[in-house]
């Protein structure tokens, strides 16, 4: 059986192709000005990687904010639930799947079977987002991939306090002027982010286990010191944290069918 | 059969203003605005003018208001009306009645005030916040006063048969809206929630009498009606203000049928009927301030939640959706309390913090509610 | 094992240490150095060289108020909050423990910081809106269940919504009874008369639930006191209106706090006195409280306190922070020869405090925020103003230019706007804030 999610967000769009219960082929892209060329712009080259066409596919489902607008898609699901059931489905053990992606950042409980139980999403602005990390990367001159690396090298992070960007690149500012290492403004730049992801989570409790996904959970500095702050250890997934979405669409269009050929 | 014009009573609420506001207009009818639950509309009626609620609609950015109600503490909903306001939208209101109802909109009437070109009768209607004997004789005196500040301010006098008249008229409505959230409790609705809304928001913004007119002639097209079957789960609505029906529309369309509400622009503003024997004035005042309480009333929780889960019972809710518009935190902290009811009584809710309107973030709510459809099974 | 001591303890341990010193700057300052940040920044806040006896005395209010709830607390005594704009005489002769709800969390975020507690109340799924006066005190009871309220009285309905939905969550969630007092819409006779019988209601109310009576001799005690008080906050209110300004800024600040936790007792009026007699001597030497004096200015608001230092900073930069709106107290001397006289006296004092008083008409109303403002800006000989920008509190924000316009139009005085949580470093922070007023002093000219 082979199965397919396609998740179109708001900054990239990311398809997975599952052939009899795993991934077989997989892709990533930059968002286009319209969601469905988005979709089948990644739908098209993770098809050609796994050598495959539309007809192969027989059940395929989207999430992300362009859910609706994929013309190749039996069905849309939420991101929300999406996220749950892929990071369950990789780890039947994870219970909180935190996604932090470019625009939003979501705090997910699912159950045993990756369905959703509770869920919170962040409502201000780019607090605790990935935006808001490439914005301070920016301030700071360096690229966003590496703002993890760097802070882990610092060993007195400065101090950023506030929960507002604009305030905050003000304090990323001082720290400049103030001759600080990048590697300090890095790492401050990190605890920071991983403070306002830490808010959100409090709102619906840490269960264990844990897992990150979202672009975010690429910056390994951001991972760690979120993990030192809600004293857990995340999971580690073995595919590409950005795919989840994608992933779980899939597994969803996979039950789906299912219940269809019963 | 029923006529045109019934058929088009959803309309009316598209624009601020209707051709029967228009007609009114032109045969010398007076208009008077207010923005609450708590301005007695008999009043404003036994004068022999239209009282009309004051709403948001149309309002598609906000930057006058802004630089009076700011965009960084106030709800969007009192800029959004301030800034009809500012823009001479509400120009066709010969007077305008607020209520301390919250701090945002006590405030968007003091700089709708302050400004240069206002009607000429701008009125606080002040309704103290707790409900006690005492309370209720404070609110008596006030609503005299604004019979008075009407009389005198328009140089007319609001005669008792007149407020009788009224308090028919106003119970008509009542009771026509009535029967229409009874027919919304059926296993198939014959009308959704966003139509709801709109012949709700058509009550208060043409001449009563006509209103309830159509309204008979349409209720008798809804029954007829086969009722809404393809959706996914029964809900109801609750917590700020909304005007907008697309909101409703918004929950509606991925198969979340609202069939139920306590807001403000929904069950709480005409659940209540007033007695019809007895001194009018005392009726009225009496009506207005034992109403559903809004969160704005201390001491009256008991209430509030007593006419949600009753709610929830008769409408054979699924679940229940508490928003909030941001900074609002009369239900911003009411919907805490509400949840707790709530889930105490296993019924599952989805707490969601907004915008209103033009400001609206339509994809993160719509994404948050499709969630919420998911994690009931529904 | 060792019990972790609670957020109150910490604070009076840490208080205690520093109402040890001895009455000298250098001892403070040598102190503040070997403290984590946020005490430091409080003790250095109250490093004004001629103040420093009236700043210990104020520090070790701190620490008695404190202690002093936790002892009545384990002596079994009711714990009564109630709001800042609510005079803790009335509860003090019930013998209970009051605790102030804004002072509670205040005292421990100017020593501590606690950004968990201030977190806390979010998590529980309030809105991020409700005031930061309210976040660390509703945070430590979540966090340390043993500081629960008995009982609640909310001031707050008719002059706050915030404040007073908050008051109500705190009741329902932890299943206490609560006592609403209406403030109504005017300031006139029918308004006083009307709040007195809330007020009296209120006292039935407490007296029934509480098993505790007001006793009246106690009372009368108390209330000379406070008296004795308030003809002091007048005659000092006279005296800054000396130039160059005799006061050192700390002085407002523990105004608001002596109001709040301890109102009507002997250290207060102690307080008082010092600061009057620093003052009354200064004024007499033609001095200033800090030299090269550049600016008078009124907050409209409140001061912003997680930063204490900010205060010392201002009187370093020249700038006096001569009036807030927050401790700004018209009061009256209360007639104590009745039972009747006094409580009428605390119910009109109650409807007379700031908030209650200013924000129901604030723009045309009688003693609304326009009018307080604008007299005391004249009262005060103000150069320029300062709003704080409170962001929880919608009504202010919601009439600003309304009344920072007037200011300008009429009295020819500008107002700095900051966008600030007064208790939350981590909104707009102290070195942000510092920046914005030098700029804007430096445009005084």
């Amino acid at each position: 059986m082979v199965i397919a999610g396609c998740d179109v967000g708001s900054l990239s769009a990311e398809a997975v192709i599952m052939k009899d219960g795993s991934i077989v082929a997989s892709e990533i892209i930059r968002v286009r000005p319209r969601p469905e060329q988005s979709a089948s712009d990644v739908m098209d080259a993770a098809l050609s990687k796994a050598g495959m066409t539309y007809k192969d596919i027989e059940g395929c489902f989207s999430t992300g904010y362009g859910r609706e607008k994929i013309p190749f898609a039996s069905g849309n699901i939420s991101e929300i639930s999406c996220h749950g059931k892929g990071a369950q489905w990789l780890i039947p053990s994870v219970r909180t799947v935190i996604d932090v992606g470019g625009q939003d950042c979501k705090v997910i409980k699912v159950d045993e079977n990756g369905k959703l139980v509770n869920f919170v999403m962040n409502d201000k602005c780019a607090a605790g987002t990935g935006r808001f990390l490439e914005f301070m990367a920016k301030v700071l001159g360096i690229g966003i991939e590496d703002l993890g690396p760097q802070g882990l090298s610092s060993e007195q992070p400065v101090s950023i306090t506030s929960f507002c960007s604009v305030y905050a690149e003000t304090e990323v500012l001082h720290s400049i002027y103030e001759g600080k290492a990048v590697a300090d403004i890095a790492a401050g730049i990190n605890h920071a982010m991983s403070e306002r992801v830490k808010a959100l989570v409090k709102r619906v409790g840490v269960e264990e286990d844990i897992c990150i996904t979202g672009g975010v959970a690429k910056n390994t500095g951001v991972v760690k010191n979120l993990e030192a702050a809600l004293q857990v250890s995340a999971q580690k997934l073995t595919v590409d944290p950005q795919l989840i979405g994608a992933l779980g669409a899939a597994l969803f269009a996979r039950e789906a069918l299912a219940n269809q050929n019963r | 059969m029923v006529t045109k014009e019934a058929e088009e009573l959803t309309q009316i609420c598209e624009t601020l203003s209707n051709p029967y506001l228009e007609d009114w207009k032109k045969e010398g009818g007076k208009i008077v605005g207010y923005a609450c639950t708590y301005v007695p509309e008999e009043i404003i009626h036994a004068a022999g003018m239209l009282p009309y609620r004051i709403r948001g609609t149309g309002c598609v950015g906000t930057s006058l208001a802004d630089t009076w109600l700011t965009r960084i503490a106030n709800c969007s909903f009192a800029r959004s009306i301030l800034e009809l306001a500012l823009t001479g939208e509400y120009d066709f209101l010969d007077g305008v009645v607020f209520n301390n109802g919250c701090d945002h909109t006590r405030r968007g009437f003091e700089n709708w005030k302050a400004q240069q070109n206002t009607p000429s009768f701008m009125y606080m209607l002040p309704v103290p916040h707790v409900i006690t004997d005492d309370g209720l004789q404070w609110y008596r005196e006030e609503v005299n006063s604004f019979k008075d500040a009407m009389e005198q301010s328009f140089g007319i006098e609001i005669k008792d048969e007149k407020l009788k008249e009224a308090v028919k008229v106003y119970n008509e409505t009542r009771s026509l809206l009535k029967q229409l959230y009874e027919l919304r409790t059926q296993k198939n609705p014959p009308i959704s929630g966003a139509e709801t809304l709109k012949i709700l928001l058509a009550s208060v913004s043409m001449p009563r009498e006509k209103f309830n007119q159509l309204l008979r002639e349409l209720l008798i097209e809804i029954r007829s009606r086969e009722g809404i079957s393809d959706y996914r789960a029964r809900l109801m609505l609750v917590g700020s203000i909304n005007d907008d029906p697309e909101l409703i529309e918004l929950i509606e369309d991925i198969g979340g049928l609202v069939v139920t509400d306590s807001l403000c622009f929904g069950a709480r503003f005409f659940w209540d009927l007033d007695e019809e024997t007895g001194d009018p004035m005392d009726s009225i005042t009496a009506r207005y301030y034992y109403h559903i309480p809004c969160p704005r009333m201390y001491g009256a929780l008991p209430q509030r939640l007593d006419f949600l889960m009753s709610a929830v019972k008769e409408a054979a809710v699924d679940g229940v959706i508490l928003q909030s518009i941001k900074f609002c935190d009369l239900h911003g902290v009411e919907n805490v309390l509400e949840q707790k009811a709530l889930e105490k009584a296993g019924i599952p809710t989805l707490k969601i913090e907004r915008e209103y309107g033009p400001l609206a973030d339509t994809g993160r709510f719509r994404t948050r509610v499709q969630a919420f459809l998911e994690q009931i099974g529904k | 094992m060792v019990r972790t001591p609670t957020l109150w303890e910490e604070t009076a341990a840490l208080m205690g240490g520093v109402a040890a010193l001895p009455e000298d700057v250098s001892a403070l300052e040598a102190l503040a150095a070997d403290l984590p940040p946020d005490a430091a920044s409080l003790l250095k806040g109250f490093t004004n060289p001629h103040y420093v006896k009236m700043s210990i005395v104020g520090l070790k209010i701190f620490n008695t108020a404190l202690t002093s709830i936790l002892e009545r607390r384990a002596q079994g005594k009711k714990v009564a909050f109630y709001c800042f704009n609510f005079p803790r005489e009335l509860l003090d002769a019930m013998d209970m423990a009051p605790v102030c709800t804004e002072a509670a969390g205040i005292i421990p975020v100017l020593a501590l910081g606690c950004e968990q507690y201030i977190d806390a109340p979010i998590n529980a799924g309030l809105p991020d809106s409700i005031c930061g006066g309210h976040k660390a005190s509703v945070g430590m009871i979540i966090e340390e269940a043993e500081m629960k309220p008995d009982v609640i009285i909310n001031a707050g309905p008719g002059s706050c919504d915030p404040n007073a939905k908050l008051h109500e969550w705190m009741a329902e969630t932890w299943e206490v009874p609560i006592f609403n007092l209406d403030a109504p819409y005017y300031h006139d006779e029918r308004s006083f008369q009307y709040y007195r019988r809330e007020f009296r209601r209120m006292v039935e109310g407490l007296e029934g639930v509480t098993g505790q009576k007001v006793d009246y001799d106690r009372l009368r005690e108390i209330l000379e006191n406070s008296n004795e008080q308030v003809e002091l906050y007048w005659e000092i209110q006279e005296l800054k209106k000396a130039k160059p300004y005799p006061l050192s800024n700390i002085y407002c600040v523990l105004v608001e706090l002596m109001k709040y936790i301890w109102s009507g007792r002997p250290e207060a009026v102690e307080y008082f006195k010092i600061a009057r007699d620093t003052a009354k001597d200064l004024v007499a030497k033609g001095e200033g409280a800090f030299p090269n004096q550049r600016a008078r200015t009124l907050w409209t608001y409140s001061g912003v306190y997680f930063d204490m230092e900010l205060f010392r900073w201002l009187e370093q930069v020249g700038v006096a922070f001569v009036q807030d709106c927050f401790g700004w107290y018209p009061d009256k001397v209360i007639d104590t020869s009745s039972i009747d006289t006094m409580i009428e006296g605390l119910a009109d004092r109650t409807l007379n405090q700031p908030m209650t008083r200013q924000h129901k008409g604030a723009w045309d109303g009688p003693a609304g925020w326009a009018e307080d403002m604008m007299f005391l800006s004249k009262e005060l000989d103000i150069d320029a103003c300062i709003y704080s920008g409170n962001l929880a509190c919608k009504q202010t924000w919601g009439c600003l230019r309304l009344i920072t316009d007037k200011l300008k139009n009429e009295l020819g005085i500008p107002t700095l706007r900051l966008e600030t949580d007064i208790l939350d470093k981590r909104i707009t922070p102290g070195s942000v804030i510092k920046e914005q007023i030098e700029e804007f002093i430096s445009t005084l000219g």
